[in-house]
């Protein structure tokens, strides 16, 4: 009988390399066919949980439901239409915002944990609505307990960066139109000095106002005609366009932006509107090219929240970090948010500041690479790696490495550079124990202290730890 | 003073990191720099050489732990700041293609599905996952990490065996596999010698003297130290002789490894009954009573075992040869160095090769030279300080002691060549005798570092000779001929083999004390 240790002495090596790459490359100098493994650890090495992971791996039957559960989750978010259907205030429009309530990005975290730039952006919320005179009043009202504060993902939103929703600002309204739910989000403020990276100057201020009383309400007529003629505006289609054209959708949005203006002008005159308000409101979008970045990520939330509650469900709905903290959050685990100190981002930053002036990771936007695009399509967007030096074969990797720890590729966002292949869809914190791959962040960079605004923009990975306590907990609620 | 800092979530392997770690250990008023990945032996190393501190002590598995030890607190952030950028310059040179390396055992099946073994060199605790998840797969495994246990040993060699499979290893540093070499192997010829072996070194140096002479070696199996142990029982030797006999071509096959345990021996030779091949057994400082009787050819060394080997194929007599030269040259050149290092002088071996030294250890016993050691013949010879040299005395640098949190010395000769001079500046030190392993995953010039130390050891003592041996086959990676020419113009004396080398040490000691 011939055995395989007799096929290997017959045919000579072929080998799987785990470990040091000399031994790979003295392999392929002889001409041995050989594949090298950038082994990490599984399970962030720790043994514990490698025996968890061990055990749901052995159990045929439990991957088999959770393998059902997986399938029909990343069905639920692919089959979705998202719909812009309405600009309307928050406090309008959505479900329970009611009375001093201000969101922000990122698990729950209570005001005296909130980092400089999350607290700087709400004492400039306090000061816009009027609840205080100045920042100190702000700062009082905010210490003393005054504000309720929430995480925007408890109210089915999302914000970028600090991510501050307060009562008067206007919000897009996103559709869900397979499975009827909604998303908000505010309306992008522009770069640099601004509110969601923690500035909160006269200026500041002003602009939100200008927000509030011009901007909005002309979208919202604008939008209201869109729903009339055509049932709103497809911004998931405007999402499957970009990626063809150089954007991922989180960290680059100037083909978004550029397209969205296009989709949404003609409705803009079709208002009562004069042409000097038009102008504004147009010259304001194309003033930033990440106005669409407020579109991309509430309908990526409205994806990603139909797969909440999915019994055996091990992909997350949830990613988000409040510039202290980052928390993620899995289909089948319900509510519960598992937390842990967020990152630093590797990055370029803006001329005058460097790694030291930086915050944490911050924002909700991280809900765009949740639901299959940000640094997931970053493959389609290779201008992106500039930011950390790299070259386009960068980008092509680190979509290719997020293939191995995501269930599915999304077939309606698909990148060209890839053959057309859908994106990485669908995080599963299985895959993500079992490679010791943690998924790529593409990310804006606050300054630490509050009131300064942004320095720098970059990339980073979400730290191990949350997803080993979910695990844990996933382990602990399905293996029986 | 000691401060630690943490990298969090970055993964690096080990040997990167010491080479980054050495690399930046030579930044401005840095004593000492330790890289290491935070998992809890690690720390324990740490803990051992007090590099760790307050800060470092949470660090998680997948944490990067860099402990640095400055003279004053402005050095620190300039080396640590030197480190990352080394760290990042190094990842980032590793890969400019856009393929993606994957990372899990079972992703890389998946992807390569024809492979027939998978070699791992992965922190010891995790290798018995996933060689089983390899094995599981049906596929052979070699192991080359060690701090594997013995159970976990048994029981993926028991599993493996069931399944018609073979784990070479742990602690498997060598094996050629129809000619090619994996890991830590010499560009042998393909020949009709099959080799089986528990000692990486071991297999290393006959394959090479047997190439050196025009025999070539079509597979050698490694098994890894323990295999012939009262607890594993020999269960990869079994397989390997099993899959020799069936292979066509091998027409000889040398078993290289300690004396087994007396009733895995005795498994052995009941499965050598009747055995297909010719056999020679090389039991590393063993006995042949238990050959002769069964009638099988013994060697106790490894050189005797490649010469023996030849002569059995060639089926013809055997004949004992101390050297390769002639006696007159010998005798020169031992005359020579007698002249040159005087009275009352001691060897010290600074050796890579565990196997070589303990071969050295053992002829110059034979020899009558009493010689201390880290890995000593017997316990009375045990040096009390591997560090400190004591009369005779060989040191095997890569003994355990030696390579906690460094890389190999087979790999990096900073350690060896900081010895070297350390010797040279001994009074009664006469001769250093050295081992240089070549092939696949050595130093690829181990001539530059060894020529700078050679060079100061000579400044410090101009009477000190140096006897070296090359174990290592003419077309390796490295150019040995280069090697040789750069050490004979410093004055080594180069013997083909290690075993030579410890031969011509004895004469030259010994014959100095006859001229007293």
């Amino acid at each position: 009988m011939t055995t395989k240790v007799d096929e290997l002495l017959n045919n000579g090596p072929s080998a799987i390399n785990a470990g040091l790459k000399s031994f790979y490359s003295d392999l392929i100098s002889q001409n041995v066919k050989s594949l090298h493994l950038n082994w990490k650890p599984p399970a962030g090495g720790d043994p514990a949980v490698i025996d968890l992971l061990d055990k749901i791996l052995s159990d045929k039957k439990l991957l088999e439901k959770i393998k059902k559960a997986n399938d029909e989750a990343v069905e639920r978010i692919m089959s979705s239409q998202l719909m812009l259907v309405d600009v309307q205030p928050a406090k309008d429009v959505i479900p329970d915002f009611k009375g001093k309530i201000i969101l922000h990005s990122g698990p729950p975290i209570s005001w005296e944990r909130m980092c400089g730039p999350t607290k700087g952006a709400i004492m400039g919320a306090c000061v816009y609505e009027g609840w205080a005179q100045n920042i100190e009043e702000a700062e009082k009202l905010c210490s003393g307990g005054k504000i309720k504060f929430s995480p925007c993902h408890h109210y089915n939103t999302v914000g970028p960066m600090a991510g501050i929703v307060s009562p008067s600002m206007w919000v897009w309204v996103i559709k869900n139109t397979t499975h009827k739910n909604s998303a908000f989000c505010t309306l992008n403020e522009g770069l640099g000095k601004v509110l969601r990276f923690g500035a909160y100057g006269d200026d500041v201020i002003k602009r939100l106002k200008w927000m509030e009383t011009i901007l909005a309400p002309l979208l919202s007529k604008a939008v209201k005609i869109a729903v009339e003629k055509s049932g709103g505006i497809n911004v998931k289609s405007l999402m499957s366009q970009v990626l063809m054209m150089g954007d991922e959708c989180h960290n680059r949005n100037v083909a978004g932006t550029a397209l969205f203006i296009k989709e949404i002008s003609p409705y803009l005159l079709m208002t009562d509107a004069d042409k000097e308000t038009i102008k504004s409101a147009i010259d304001f979008m194309s003033g930033n090219v990440h106005f669409f970045l407020n579109l991309t990520m509430p309908v990526q939330k409205a994806a990603a929240d139909t797969i909440k509650g999915i019994k055996y469900c091990s992909l997350i709905y949830g990613m988000a970090r409040n510039g202290t903290d980052t928390g993620i959050r899995v289909a089948g685990l319900g509510d519960d948010w598992f937390v842990t100190q967020s990152g630093m981002p590797k990055g370029l930053y803006f001329a005058g500041y460097t790694e030291d002036d930086a915050n944490p990771d911050l924002g909700d936007s991280t809900i765009t690479e949740t639901a299959g695009v940000g640094a997931n399509a970053m493959a389609a967007a290779p201008a992106i790696v500039k930011f950390v030096g790299g070259v386009p074969a960068d980008a092509l990797r680190a979509t290719k490495e997020m293939y191995l720890i995501t269930h599915a590729k999304h077939r309606d966002f698909q990148i060209p550079q890839l053959n057309f292949e859908g994106t990485p869809v669908g995080f599963d914190i299985i895959k993500i124990m079992d490679t010791g791959i943690l998924p790529y962040i593409n990310t804006g960079i606050a300054h630490k202290k509050a009131g300064i605004g942004q320095i720098g923009a970059g990339i980073l990975r979400a730290p191990v730890l949350c997803f080993k306590q979910a695990f844990k907990k996933f382990a602990e609620v399905y293996c029986k | 003073m000691i401060k630690n800092f943490i990298i969090k979530n970055r993964y690096f392997d080990s040997v990167m990191l010491m080479s980054i770690a050495n690399n930046a250990s030579k930044s401005k008023g840095v004593k000492n720099l330790a890289a290491m990945m935070a998992t809890e032996n690690n720390k324990e190393v740490l803990r051992n050489t007090k590099m760790i501190d307050k800060t470092g002590e949470p660090a998680e598995p997948n944490d990067l732990l860099v402990c640095i030890d400055a003279e004053a607190e402005e050095f620190f952030e300039p080396a640590l700041k030197k480190f990352k950028e080394l760290l990042e310059n190094k990842s980032a040179a590793e890969d400019k293609s856009d393929k993606i390396e994957l990372t899990s055992v079972s992703d890389g099946i998946k992807e390569f599905s024809d492979s027939n073994l998978v070699i791992f060199s992965i922190p010891g605790p995790f290798v018995k996952r996933e060689a089983k998840l390899a094995l599981t797969a049906g596929k052979n495994v070699m192991i080359f990490s060690d701090n594997v246990t013995v159970q976990e040993e048994l029981e993926l060699k028991q599993f493996a065996r069931e399944k018609g499979l073979i784990v070479m290893g742990p602690d498997c540093g060598t094996a050629i596999i129809n000619g090619k070499g994996l890991a830590f192997a010499n560009a042998i010829p393909i020949g009709k010698i099959g080799i089986i072996g528990a000692s990486g070194t071991g297999i290393q140096q006959v394959s090479c003297i047997l190439a050196n002479k025009g025999y070539g070696v079509k597979h050698a199996i490694g098994l890894g130290g323990r295999d012939l142990s009262k607890q594993i029982g020999g269960i990869s030797m079994l397989t390997a002789l099993d899959a020799m006999e069936k292979d066509g071509d091998i027409e000889l096959v040398i078993l290289i490894s300690k004396p087994p345990f007396p009733e895995v021996e005795k498994k052995i030779f009941d499965r050598l009954k009747n055995y297909k091949k010719k056999v020679v057994v090389n039991f590393l400082k063993g006995d042949e009573s238990e050959c002769k009787k069964r009638r099988i050819p013994f060697a106790a060394t490894l050189e005797t075992a490649a010469n023996l080997a030849i002569s059995v194929l060639e089926n013809k007599p055997f004949e004992q040869k101390e050297f390769d030269s002639d006696k007159k040259e010998i005798d020169k050149t031992v005359k020579s160095a007698r002249d040159k290092i005087g009275t009352s002088k001691y060897v010290r071996g600074l050796y890579s090769g565990g196997t070589l030294c303990d071969e050295a250890l053992f002829i110059m016993s034979q020899f009558g030279l009493e010689v201390y050691s880290n890995i000593p013949l017997s316990p009375e010879l045990k040096l009390k300080n591997a560090n400190e040299s004591y009369k005779n005395s060989l040191i095997d640098l890569g003994d355990d002691e030696f390579t906690k949190g460094r890389p190999h010395p087979m790999i990096d000769y900073t350690l060896r060549c900081k010895r070297i001079v350390q010797e040279s500046e001994k009074k009664d030190t006469g001769i250093i005798l050295l081992d240089i392993v070549t092939g696949f995953g050595s130093h690829l010039n181990p001539a530059e570092p060894l020529e700078e130390a050679i060079k100061q050891s000579l400044k410090n003592n101009p009477n000190l000779v140096f006897v070296a041996s090359i174990c290592g086959a003419d077309n390796d990676i490295q150019n040995i001929k280069e090697i040789r020419k750069k050490l004979q113009k410093l004055g080594v004396i180069l013997m083909p083999t290690n075993s030579q080398a410890a031969k011509l040490t004895v004469l030259i000691l010994k014959g100095k004390v006859a001229a007293v």
